[in-house]
């Protein structure tokens, strides 16, 4: 019996291996550029390095192999798509900075290691000096897995995080202040930036990250419930969007106008906030979410949720939720860019029945925003190489690599620089990404969102918004509530 | 004599220590596994029992000393007590899964036809991964098509569709289903073993008396089986008043913190929410009343069962 | 029961043969219930596996599809060809194989023998170390989780670090962090010893007479009467640390090192899953699991006879 378990323990593995292929598909298409899935169908047009619309740049140093293998990554994104972003000289992002004189090894922690990998290459031929360790940590664990390092004084030297990670982090010291990197760099342009992700790397009005991508809520509608209940075009005002979610609710047939998620009551309820022109806190640090403006965002929501969204999703998520609106059970789906991407790999059989949209107005626009930055930690003992390799992603032709993705398995990310975002090349792959991009400039800064203590008062309104869902409290007194409880956490 | 500084004779000690040299190899046998005790488990629970009365927000070196604020917050918070509530409902998942986990072991333990495949059938759960068996509930609980709704429905035991994970009444029934599935497997192994252990002369002994199975069953196996008995409940609630990852992938703690447990909330605290002392009170705290319930049971046990 | 195990020899012909008519017919629509009860629960454990495997055998757009149905759509291997194809499969399954057997045969063997000096010896501190153990087990985990992380980046001499055990990374991004704080298991030796006691002392006692030693005690009589036991444990340990993901994600974070659950979850992505490699994945994590409780669980079939001891 135990040789005999010996034997199978031994044997699994090269089963495995049988099937084994050095060239890894990268286990996240719809993200980073997938190298191994792709070969490109046209001639890569060898050292073409005219940038769309902007000025000549200084060409690489590179030498013409590298050129070629990063403009046929490039051109494998579409057989118009040239090269995208300002070219700098990659090897001089910033002079000023020295280059390490003896071998060090940094450790970047990601879950995208495979994506990353070409950029390593290209980075570790620019740097001899400096080895880059990629270590994969699974998405949903990053912070977690983060929060251990650190508290055992073991934290790499640099990371892609959530943005909710930099704000959770970056008040409690754990990453460097980048603004003096920043000062002497070339490539990184903090105005470049777009402002609401500028903004959500900020700490004290310091730079704790570089934004690298991101996206916008937007909705998301069946062009196909639409029509039947004659609806023209997705609503663009409170009462008409309050409209739509009434003509497309039948409840004898289940289907549902809009749909709502209690335990993310507080996050897709900012928007409806921001566009009364209301924010969560003001800047003196009082709390005014529960205003009359605030209060009349919180009827607006409550009243979707619990008139026009499906009961039984109610405890659900915006991930889960995604399966009720691919087969036609809801007919607005407010969600991030994501959304699409997730329809498309999942559903492509809903294609042509649903559409993208930007949220409908108020007083003012506004969305939230979400996205990754690349961060530095205080624990680094090689903050200047560490610096040298976000930068080198940072500049605008990488960043512009990572975010644009292939035909097959478009990006569902956008970039977070200005000049990116106008660039129409970066929409080749996933034209829907454009109504989010222009819905950048709808970000809102909220002095809630740069509040240490916010992540506890946040579960607060959430959860009172969610009793107000499920209709135990009205709007108003959910709002009230949390809005006392919130007081009292930010007195702590 | 001169008495030792503990007061007793020291007659008393020194018989300790002739017993403890006259034994040694029990503590040679002991010493492996000690060892790696007291380098991981002490210093982990006297790191965490000193930190539950320190603020330390994890992400930095300074941990200021808040002597008992920690405790008396915690009676004073609200999350907390629903928590213990909850946690306390869900801990009728252990009577559930050893009647089942035993019923199960007896059924498969005799010459039924197959029965390897059966207790391979049964314990599937133990190998299905965390993930695809969350899709998969989340789906047989769904509201509008989910497969247990649609079976109620048409052999018409309920009206209409019932929300298992969004009624709040129901989230936490639903969730101890799921424990109660998944908590089967693991007890069915562990009673089969148990059960092994019972002579067949035994019953057929009884059945030459006279005794029907349900006499076997209550004088012969239960008793018989007792100490894996007691050792499955304790070890069952001492998981069940941790548990976390239900809650965590089935239902994110909600309906409205219906389903937040102790364990789930010790988790946001340290983790998402930056407050590892105060996760470290709340976790000294459950385990001073989980001591107290095993102290007690162990006790009534010791009385009525030879041991 | 009774009806499954029933002695036919003492049933005396003629006389009975009514009465045992109609206890057979009893006894048969009691065989078919059971068997009814039985299959019924088997297909509901099992449905969630069920559709592990269905959904491993589609491809991602039609996993979810509605109204949803156990019938595969266009079944075919991609999904597990991909899934193998990436780079460090075989390596998740060896560093896992690795782990697991050595962690699952070390605590049988340590894990054994404290049970039997706690269920059969007696001496000073017994009951108060085992009450430590047991106590032990009831903090939540988590609040031990960066205390360990400590002791394991700090071991001295390991991993680079100095005596003092700085410098270097300890037992972290190693096997020996995987396995050596799983030598032992407070569990492991409470369900052994419960099993141990048991068993007839006379036995020990005849042993002793004999002039054995307590090794000998364990090794011959010990470990032979406790199979059953041993194989439970040997079960629920090689299940629990196979599929065991947060341990290794805290402490390795060399791609190297990882164990196959670690490697799935890469495939979990913020709102991305790559679902179809993921279920090709997560069936393929079953499989030895399953071949482990196949073949340990053959030993609750063979009875123990206790009798002819003296």
């Amino acid at each position: 019996m135990l040789p005999l378990l010996a034997i199978l323990a031994l044997i699994l593995p090269l089963l495995a291996a049988c099937g084994g292929n050095p060239q890894a598909p990268t286990p996240t298409p719809g993200g980073p550029v997938g190298l191994a899935e792709e070969t490109p169908t046209e001639e890569a047009p060898v050292g073409d390095a005219t940038a769309v619309g902007t000025e000549a740049a200084v060409v690489t140093t590179i030498e013409p192999v590298e050129e070629t293998a990063v403009s046929a990554r490039a051109t494998a994104a579409g057989p118009e798509a040239t090269a995208i972003g300002k070219r700098l000289d990659l090897a001089k992002l910033s002079p000023e900075i020295a280059a390490p004189k003896e071998k060090v090894q940094i450790t970047f922690q990601s879950w995208s290691g495979e994506g990353l990998k070409p950029f390593e290459k290209q980075f570790e031929k620019l740097y001899p000096n400096i080895d880059v360790k990629l270590q994969d940590v699974p998405a949903e664990q990053m912070q977690d897995k983060l929060t251990t390092q650190i508290a055992g004084n073991n934290a790499p030297d640099a990371a892609y995080v959530d943005n909710g990670t930099v704000g959770a982090f970056a008040p409690r010291q754990a990453l460097v202040d980048l603004d003096p990197y920043i000062a002497k760099s070339i490539a990184v342009e903090p105005d470049d930036y777009v402002a609401a992700f500028r903004k959500s790397v900020t700490n004290k009005g310091k730079m704790y990250g570089l934004p690298f991508d991101g996206e916008s809520t937007g909705l998301f509608y069946r062009t196909d419930l639409f029509k039947q209940a004659g609806i023209d075009g997705p609503p663009e005002t409170w009462e008409e969007f309050m409209d739509a979610a009434k003509k497309l609710t039948n409840k004898e047939k289940k289907q549902y106008g809009f749909i709502a998620f209690a335990p993310e009551a507080a996050y897709y309820w900012y928007p409806w906030l921001w566009q009364t022109g209301e924010r969560a806190m003001s800047k003196d640090g009082k709390v005014t979410f529960n205003s009359a403006r605030g209060k009349k965002a919180g009827e607006f929501y409550v009243d979707l949720a619990r008139n026009y969204s499906p009961p039984d999703q109610l405890n659900a998520n915006s991930y889960d939720g995604r399966v009720a609106f691919a087969n036609g059970k809801v007919g607005m789906y407010v969600a991030g860019a994501w959304f699409a991407g997730t329809m498309i790999n999942e559903f492509p059989k809903t294609k042509g029945k649903w559409a993208s949209a930007p949220l409908p107005k108020d007083a003012q626009c506004a969305t939230t925003i979400a996205g990754d930055a690349l961060v530095i930690f205080n624990q680094s003992k090689n903050k200047d190489a560490a610096w040298k390799w976000i930068e080198f992603l940072s500049a605008p032709q990488n960043m512009a690599l990572w975010n644009i993705g292939t035909r097959k398995s478009p990006g569902s990310l956008l970039p977070t620089r200005k000049s990116l975002l106008n660039d129409p090349q970066v929409f080749v792959n996933n034209p829907i990404l454009k109504g989010f991009a222009e819905q950048m400039n709808c970000g809102v800064s909220d002095p809630a969102m740069e509040n240490e203590k916010w992540g506890e008062a946040e579960k607060a309104l959430n959860d009172n918004l969610g009793k107000a869902i499920y209709g135990d409290l009205t709007a108003a007194e959910a709002l009230d509530e949390a809005a006392l409880e919130t007081e009292d956490i930010l007195q702590r | 004599m001169a008495t030792t500084t503990l007061g007793r004779p020291p007659g008393r000690a020194r018989q300790i220590l002739r017993e403890m040299r006259k034994e040694w190899t029990a503590y040679l046998f002991l010493a492996p596994g000690l060892l790696l005790f007291c380098v991981f488990v002490i210093f982990g629970v006297s790191f965490s029992f000193y930190l539950s009365f320190h603020e330390w927000n994890v992400l930095q070196p300074d941990k200021p000393f808040v002597g008992l604020e920690n405790y008396e917050r915690l009676l004073r918070d609200r999350r907390f007590r629903q928590a213990l509530g909850n946690t306390l409902y869900f801990c009728l998942s252990v009577p559930l899964t050893m009647i089942f986990g035993l019923l199960i072991a007896l059924l498969l333990n005799n010459q039924i036809r197959g029965r390897a495949i059966y207790r391979t059938f049964y314990y599937m759960p133990a190998v299905t991964s965390a993930v695809a068996a969350a899709i998969v509930w989340k789906w047989i609980f769904n509201g509008d098509y989910g497969l247990l709704n649609y079976y109620f429905l048409k052999f018409g035991l309920i009206n209409e569709p019932v929300l298992w994970l969004s009624e709040r009444s129901l989230a936490m029934p639903s969730v101890i289903t799921v424990a109660v599935w998944g908590g089967v497997a693991g007890q069915m192994v562990i009673f089969l073993a148990g059960l092994q252990a019972i002579p067949q002369e035994l019953y057929d002994a009884a059945k030459v008396d006279g005794a029907n199975a349900v006499q076997r069953l209550f004088r012969i196996t239960i008793p018989l089986l007792s100490p894996t008995i007691f050792f499955l409940f304790i070890i069952s609630m001492i998981g069940a008043l941790q548990q976390f990852t239900l809650p965590f992938l089935l239902t994110n703690g909600g309906p409205l913190g219906k389903t937040t447990t102790v364990g789930y909330l010790v988790y946001t605290k340290a983790f998402k929410e930056f407050e590892m002392g105060y996760a470290s009170a709340m976790s000294y705290m459950l385990f001073a009343m989980m001591v107290v319930f095993t102290v007690l049971y162990w006790r009534r046990m010791y009385r009525e069962i030879e041991y | 029961m009774a009806v499954l195990s029933r002695n036919r020899a003492g049933a005396g012909p003629g006389v009975r043969r009514r009465a045992t008519l109609g206890r057979t017919l009893r006894s048969l629509s009691w065989l078919i219930i059971v068997y009814v009860m039985l299959t019924a629960g088997a297909a509901l454990f099992a449905a969630p596996f069920a559709w592990m495997v269905v959904a491993s055998l589609q491809d991602q757009s039609t996993m979810f599809r509605w109204p949803p149905s156990w019938i595969p759509i266009n079944p075919d291997l991609e999904n597990f060809a991909n899934f193998l194809k990436n780079a460090n499969i075989s390596r998740w399954f060896f560093n896992s194989a690795y782990v697991a057997l050595s962690v699952t045969f070390l605590q049988l063997f340590f894990n054994s023998l404290a049970a039997y000096t706690y269920a059969k010896r007696s001496f000073p501190g017994r009951d108060f170390l085992f009450a430590l153990g047991l106590g032990t087990m009831m903090i939540p985990g988590w609040v031990m989780l960066i205390p360990q992380y400590i002791i394991l980046k700090n071991m001295p001499g390991f991993g680079g670090n100095d005596l003092m055990g700085h410098g270097g990374h300890g037992w972290l991004d190693s096997y020996w962090g995987l396995i050596a704080p799983g030598i032992t298991s407070t569990f492991g030796i409470f369900l052994l010893r419960q099993y141990m006691k048991n068993i007839p002392n006379d036995l020990l006692d005849a042993a002793s007479m004999d002039g054995a030693t307590h090794w000998t005690k364990y090794r011959r009589i010990m470990i032979p009467l406790s199979l059953p036991a041993l194989a439970a444990h040997g079960i629920f340990t090689f299940q629990f640390v196979w599929e065991d993901f947060f341990w290794p994600l805290i402490i390795i974070s060399d791609p190297d090192l990882f164990t196959v659950p670690l490697g799935l979850t890469l495939f979990v992505v913020k709102n991305r899953n790559v679902w179809d490699q993921l279920m090709a994945g997560s069936v393929l994590v079953t499989l030895p699991v399953l071949i482990v409780f196949i073949v340990f669980q053959r030993q609750f079939i063979k009875g123990i006879a206790l009798t002819g001891m003296k």
